[in-house]
């Protein structure tokens, strides 16, 4: 199994490459002041939730399927290689924008740490609800119409908010919570690691269902 | 002498296309090729043999076993290169040295030598004859004791396919070996295999010794008169145009002894295809 993550790494080298590239110029844009610190985290948000698609878009590109199957390791392990491999790729990069974000906050960029690794662990939460649902659909469908029906999820959730979410309120509810204590504040990246955890197993119930009757 | 490949009565069902029922057994030490024109069900019986598709029914026994626990001693080579062009010749001894337990990176290496293959290379920089010789390194570097071959030497120049069909012979020295190849190259399986089975439209047309197949049939060419006097239980097919009459004749010893005036030559693998494919059926 650990073959197969590694082969997944490994031809999302110079993706990665320039992944970790953007995010050092990107927060060169922060340190400028020209963009909040926050855009560090949408950039990984945007980039993690691509990336997969990206892996089985290569595969399909080579017919890896095919050959992984014939290979002794099985579709469960073939399934939760490519389940480690996104959730080894979100952790990473909420390391990493961590690790920008201290140097952010070093230069005076950032104003309240505590806040900017909260963002960046639900962030993280964000990018691994992405892949939650985007995995299942790339198994099932393929890399073409997955994506296709990926934005098109998006779109309906963007159209939905500009339509209903937003005239309503908003987030404004959440201004009736009052200011959440400093021990609630540290339980959040708990509460969304345990989330983004049980959403990936969930996800990869689904994606193991749908590969174990696939015939390639 | 056990069977590295038992396959009984297998069957995938497509809604256009059937494959099977399949009965075949491949002995140890031994090559079968596998022949049939484009579409005949070669690439989705060796699919089948390793569960990359699901058979709709029948059994399959590799090297004694079930496919899944006999895959760390398969090695696969289809007809192209499953590698992706972002790796590199090294990244694929990484990760498949991650995937079988027996993998021998020095004999990969040697493999990698003998077929004039950079480690550094990327697959992307790579012929298609190169790409082939890298599948088979890596099909080779875990010592399989089986070797499933998907149209594996297709593309490739003489020379390259002889090195290859060499590395098939002294594979199967082994008596615990054996190769299943399937190619249109029916020269190279006249050279190399034991065994042929022909497929046809998903049926197991001929299934046997190659020289005993090869002993058996015969080309005959002759007047259609001639044609018409002949016992109907010696022809398989005929082939008749306004300058020749054409008929793949069986058992042709025996016809030979019966029929001494009438000139029947060798018959080539590929001679049986497009009499049974093109020709009418007796």
């Amino acid at each position: 199994m650990t073959g197969l993550i590694l082969k997944d790494f490994l031809i999302l080298r110079k993706t990665l490459r320039t992944y970790l590239f953007m995010l050092v110029i990107y927060t060169g844009i922060a340190f400028s002041g020209v963009l909040t610190a926050d855009i560090v985290g949408v950039l990984m948000v945007v980039t993690v939730s691509i990336l997969p698609m990206n892996v089985f878009a290569y595969d399909k590109q080579c017919q890896w399927d095919t050959y992984g199957l014939a290979l002794p390791v099985g579709r469960t392990k073939t399934v939760a290689a490519r389940y480690l491999c996104v959730l080894l790729i979100c952790l990473l990069s909420v390391a990493m924008v961590s690790l920008l974000g201290m140097v952010l906050w070093a230069a005076g960029r950032i104003e309240e740490p505590v806040v900017f690794m909260v963002s960046c662990t639900v962030m993280g939460l964000l990018a691994i609800l992405m892949n939650a649902v985007m995995l299942p659909l790339l198994y099932k469908f393929g890399p073409e119409r997955a994506r296709m029906m990926f934005y098109g999820v998006l779109g309906l959730l963007v159209l939905a908010g500009a339509l209903f979410f937003f005239p309503l309120g908003g987030l404004a509810w959440l201004d009736s919570l009052g200011e959440p204590t400093s021990a609630q504040i540290s339980a959040i990246p708990f509460i969304a690691a345990l989330v983004g955890l049980v959403l990936l197993a969930l996800s990869f119930l689904l994606s193991r269902h749908f590969y174990g009757s696939k015939d390639v | 002498m056990t069977n590295c490949i038992e396959l009984k009565g297998l069957v995938k069902q497509y809604k256009t296309f059937t494959l099977g029922p399949i009965d075949l057994n491949v002995p140890g030490g031994s090559i079968l090729g596998l022949i049939g024109e484009n579409g005949a069900g070669k690439t989705t019986l060796i699919k089948s043999m390793l569960g990359i598709t699901r058979p709709t029914a029948g059994t399959v026994s590799l090297l004694g076993t079930d496919p899944d626990r006999a895959k760390e001693d398969i090695g696969i080579v289809l007809d192209d290169c499953f590698f992706s062009e972002y790796l590199r010749i090294k990244d694929v001894d990484s990760v498949l040295s991650r995937v079988f337990k027996g993998w021998d990176k020095g004999l990969f290496r040697d493999y990698l030598d003998k077929f004039g293959l950079a480690g550094s290379k990327s697959i992307k920089e790579l012929s298609r004859g190169m790409r082939m010789k890298l599948s088979l390194a890596a099909a080779l570097a875990h010592r399989p004791k089986l070797l499933l071959l998907d149209e594996a030497t297709a593309g490739l120049d003489p020379v390259v396919r002889e090195e290859i069909l060499d590395e098939f012979l002294n594979f199967i020295s082994d008596d615990d070996h054996a190769i299943l190849i399937s190619s249109h190259i029916t020269s190279d399986l006249e050279k190399v295999a034991d065994y042929i089975a022909y497929l046809h439209q998903g049926r197991l047309l001929l299934c046997g010794e190659k020289d005993r197949l090869l002993e058996n049939y015969g080309r005959l060419v002759c007047a259609r008169e001639d044609l018409e006097r002949i016992d109907r239980g010696y022809l398989v097919s005929t082939r008749r145009s306004q300058y020749s009459t054409e008929a793949l004749i069986r058992r042709r010893g025996d016809f030979h002894r019966l029929y001494p005036r009438l000139a029947v030559e060798p018959v080539t693998l590929d001679e049986l295809m497009v009499f049974v494919v093109k020709g009418e059926q007796v």
